[in-house]
Order: structure tokens, then sequence, then C-alpha cells
């Protein structure tokens, strides 16, 4: 067995790897959240919930197709980078997708292909939990689904977008946030 | 106390001297089992493993009331404080298992609880299960540090639920791999378990725990040719039977050597049901060689069939009727399915009537009630399937059940007529 100073020193590493992998996580999207730009992305939520993470609103957006010319390049989980502009009525629209990340633009996600139809691909975004106080999110999910019937409300994300990484920032029904629904 | 009332009667009856029933009554002072140690360390580890899923649920709850750097504060929390006790336990209690295996538990749960909280409060998604696989390998290693079996059962468990969960998706190939490549990484202290601590507690848990992860996970493989799984199968069910007649484990109980009962329940449970002849309609259906070579499920049987062929060759000497037996049926097996086309139903059949006797003539041979019994149970349940699947008078099916039943009392009294003479 090795000995005792060495066990410490391969424990202070671990340790040391232990506390670095979380807060890289933090660094990462609070890098994201600092330098990113803010995005509305149109939802339509429900509620399910992960035995280790705790309750979440699942996101499912509006705009999560794009039409291509050649859907041959293109297959089913593979890696694409979508490129998100502000459109008309200041919510999020997808400007172009490609296979490898943009170099002239910020405004980009990482994502991957749900499947592809046709010449349409259908994206998995790599951001469709919004995570809630546990007794609040059955109801939040109930009250925003009923306020979606309605087209007077309209129901968004508040995603910030930077080379590629994406952090949920809030999500919000009419300019109000559904926390405090 | 008890010992020193029966070694006084021994001196009064002159069986023993004074000296040595002082030294009897020492050496138990000194060699008392410690029950009461491993009964803390056993209420210890659980009381930890609760804390811990406390911790993970309580965190899950999403305080919305604190603010994000407060939440990153409560989630660095409890890790610091379990990484302060792992380091006390290694400089200070590094000789006391309580000690150890408690922070370790502890470590183990704070981690997956800080890591889970980041992903709440930035709503980051795990679509892949990376959170499971940075969770267990930031854990492995500290396997070793503090030689804590608590924590590789944690690991075990952990890329287990991780494979169970992810391991299906079948775009991924790597997937199912990369829980091997885990195991492998835990591997090492299951070795030091199985030479160290032989008839420990936490081994035969090791035992039970890596059987059924191991059997569970098998079926993840399934991708390209699905029906091989019943070769893959058979080749596990060769290896773990094998594992349990090795060396190795020779010393372990028989209700402790998972590998033992899994492996014989396994060839039994998979023979009866290939003993019916849709099931084979549906595999010659699918079967093609060339692509089944080519396929995971199949380099996953040749692994397995390498490992219990090294097994077998290691720790058994040849004999024809192996192949008949649990030891080598994989490969009269392997030729059944290969030739799927020339009525494989009748020869399953055969082979699992033949494994029967097998068992049944090896019971006698080592005066065995429960194996002659399983051999019994082998032959029935096989008889019983085809009275399933014939259309034969209820009289008939009678009058055989009732020769079964018989028989099994025949055999019995039998043997146990056989016992009651050695034994006198």
């Amino acid at each position: 067995m090795p000995n005792k100073s060495i066990l410490l020193m391969i424990f202070l590493w671990v340790a040391f790897l232990q506390l670095l992998v979380p807060a890289n996580m933090i660094f990462q999207k609070n890098k994201t959240v600092v330098t990113g730009t803010l995005f509305k992305f149109k939802v339509k939520p429900v509620d399910p919930a992960d035995p280790f993470m705790g309750r979440y609103v699942d996101l499912s957006f509006d705009q999560d197709t794009f039409v291509i010319k050649d859907s041959k390049f293109y297959a089913d989980q593979q890696t694409i980078y979508v490129e998100i502009a502000q459109g008309i009525d200041s919510f999020a629209i997808i400007k172009n997708i490609s296979l490898s990340p943009f170099k002239d633009t910020e405004h980009f996600i990482t994502a991957k292909v749900a499947y592809v139809q046709e010449n349409r691909v259908h994206i998995e975004y790599p951001f469709t939990r919004f995570y809630m106080e546990e007794s609040k999110a059955p109801e939040a999910e109930t009250k925003v689904n009923l306020m979606l019937r309605d087209s007077t409300y309209e129901g968004y994300a508040e995603v910030f977008v930077y080379k590629g990484d994406a952090v949920v920032q809030d999500v919000k029904i009419n300019n109000r946030t559904i926390k405090s629904l | 106390m008890s010992i020193q009332k029966d070694l006084s009667e021994l001196v009064a009856n002159r069986l023993i001297s004074d000296e040595q029933a002082q030294n009897i009554e020492a050496y138990y002072r000194t060699h008392k089992p410690s029950n009461t140690n491993t009964l803390t360390l056993i209420f210890a580890a659980i009381g930890a493993v609760l804390i811990g899923l406390a911790m993970i649920l309580i965190l899950a709850h999403n305080w919305d009331n604190m603010l994000r750097y407060t939440k990153i504060g409560v989630a660095f929390l409890p890790l610091l404080l379990s990484q302060g006790l792992t380091g006390f336990t290694l400089w200070r209690k590094s000789d006391v298992p309580l000690w150890k295996e408690t922070s370790a538990i502890f470590l183990f749960f704070s981690l997956g609880a800080c890591m889970a909280l980041i992903a709440q409060i930035y709503n980051i998604q795990d679509s892949g299960g990376s959170f499971f696989l940075t969770w267990a390998a930031l854990s492995i290693p500290m396997i070793y540090v503090l030689r804590s079996s608590a924590m590789s059962l944690l690991c075990i468990l952990c890329i287990s639920y991780y494979n169970m969960v992810y391991g299906f998706d079948s775009s991924d190939n790597y997937k199912d791999f990369i829980y091997y490549l885990y195991l492998a990484a835990i591997l090492p202290h299951y070795l030091y378990l199985i030479k160290e601590k032989v008839n420990s507690n936490i081994t035969f848990i090791h035992h039970w725990v890596l059987t059924i992860s191991l059997l569970i996970c098998t079926a993840t493989l399934a991708n390209t040719a699905a029906y091989a799984l019943f070769l893959l199968y058979m080749a596990l069910f060769t290896f773990f039977y094998n594992l349990s007649k090795s060396s190795y484990l020779e010393k372990t109980p028989s209700w402790a050597n998972a590998y033992g009962i899994i492996s014989q329940a396994g060839i039994f449970i998979s023979l009866i049901i290939l003993s019916f002849d849709n099931v084979w309609e549906g595999i010659s259906k699918e079967y093609n060689t060339d692509t089944m070579v080519f396929s995971r499920e199949f380099l996953m049987t040749l692994i397995y069939t390498g490992f219990a062929a090294f097994l077998y060759i290691k720790h058994q000497v040849f004999k024809a009727e192996h192949l008949f037996d649990f030891f080598l049926i994989w490969a009269p097996f392997a030729l059944i399915f290969y030739l799927n086309d020339l009525y494989p139903a009748f020869f399953v059949n055969l082979l699992t009537l033949i494994l029967g006797v097998t068992v049944i003539v090896r019971s006698i041979r080592q005066e065995s009630l429960a194996s002659l019994n399983f051999g019994l149970l082998i032959i029935s349940i096989l008889i019983l399937c085809r009275f399933f699947d014939t259309e034969m008078s209820y009289l008939i099916r009678g009058l055989v059940f009732a020769f079964l039943g018989i028989g099994f009392f025949v055999t019995n009294y039998f043997m146990i007529r056989k016992f009651n003479k050695d034994a006198q």
C-alpha cells in the first residue's frame, strides 16, 4: 500500500479536481451570461421531474426547424451549429445552420439534429429545462398552458447565447416571470 | 462469561491444565470477534447514505428565495466539508474503517449534490448522461485513496444507472463500452477484495452487485444483431460459472457466490426459452452470419468466451462430460445457434435433457441433495414446457406429472438413505 503522504497528495489532487469541475461549469455559464446576447425564444412548456436535479419545466420552442437545400449532409443526433438572430417581432429566429462553428458571429448555439424530414432539419436544443421550486413547477405548467391558449399572451424563454453555449435566464409570459405566476 | 465456566469445568475434570485454561482464556480475550465494530460500521454506512440522499433531495427542492451566489455557496459547502472530513480521515484515522467508509459516502453524495445544484442554477441539461460519468470519474480515485468498498459499490451503482438509462440509445455505439471502461477502473479494488477479504460481507455484496449489474447492462448491447443476445448471455453465464468454480471463489459460501447462482439459473432459463420452436423461427428469420460477426454483440460474446476458456483451462481438468455441463455448455449451444435452420429447438431440448442428467449424475457422485433436485427440476420444467407445446390428452399429461412427482420422492428418498448409511 502506498504511504500516507502519497495518498494525501493524490487526495488533494482529486479533491481539487472535484472542486474544479463544478467551478468550471459555473465559470463557463457565467461567461455566457456576462458576455452573451439575450434572445427571446417562444415556448410551449410541460412539466416532468428529475430524480437528482429536481423539478423543472420542460421547454419546447417554436423555432425548432430549418429548411435547407440539401439534407444529405445531416443525420440524426449529429452535432450542428445554429445561428440565431432577432426577428421583426423581437423574438429569436434561426438565421442559418452549419456543421462547423460560425467564425463571423458569436450568436450561435451548439445543438443536435433531432431528425431530418425531406429538406427540413428538426433541431434539438441543449437548453430545454427550466428548474423551479418543486411546489411551483406543476402549478406554473398548468397556468402557462392555459395562458398560451389565449393569443393575447406570449410565452418566451430568455436565453443568453455566446459562441455555441447557451444559458436559460428566465421563462416569461407577457414580460412576467413564471416563478411569480 | 460462558467460556470461563466451561474452562473451569474442563480443569476440574483434568482434561486441560490450569496453564492451558489461562492461555485459552487469553486467546479468546484478544481474538474476540468484532461484531460490534461491524454493526457500527453497517449502521454508520446506512446513516451516511441516507444523509447523502437527503442532501441531494433537499437541494433538488430548488430554493427560489435564495440568490444565485448563495445557492452556489450552498452547493459547495457540503463538498468542502466532506473533503475536509476525508482529509482528516486520511491524516488521523487512516486505520479506522468506520471513518474511511463514512467519509467516502459523504464525499460521493456531496459531489453529486454539488454538480446537480450547479446544473439546476444554470438550467444545464444533461441529455447524454455526462453528469453520472463525471460524478463516477471524480469518485473512482477515492476508492483507492481511501481503500473504500462503500465508494466502489456506489460507483458501480452510479455507472450501472447511467448505462441502464442511456445505454439503450443505439445511436451512440461507444456508450456501452464506457460502462465497461469504468468497471475496469474499479476492478483492481474488487480483485483486492477477492484476494485479501475473501470472506468479508462487503466482498459478498460486491459479488452480487457486480453480477446483477453485468446481467442487466448486457441487454443494452443489443444493436444490429439483437438476436445474438442469446449467444452473448450464454457466453456471459458460462464465464460466470467458470469464475464461480475457480480457485478465487472456492472459499466463498455458495449463497454469496452470486456467479454460481446467477449462471446456473441463467443457463437454465435461457435453454428453456430456446426450447420453444417459435423463438427459433424469429432468430432464423433475422440471422445473418456476416452482420452478426461484425456486431458489438458478437464482439462481447468473444470476450466473455475468452474469459470463460481462460478460467476453465486454468482451474479445471478437461472432461468430455463438461461439454454438457455448465462449464462448457456454450460450445454445443453455439453450434446449435450457428446451424439454426437444422432443428435447433429439438437440439436445445436434447441439450437441456443431457444437462439435467449430467447435473443429477454429478450430484449423486458428490452426494449433494440440492444439486440432485436442481437436475430433476431442469428435466421436469423441460417436460412441463413440452406439454404446453403439444396437444396431448389430459390423462397422459396427468400421468406424466404423477410420474415426475414420484420420481422426485424416490430419488430424494434413496439419496437421503445413502447419506444416512454413509454417516453411520
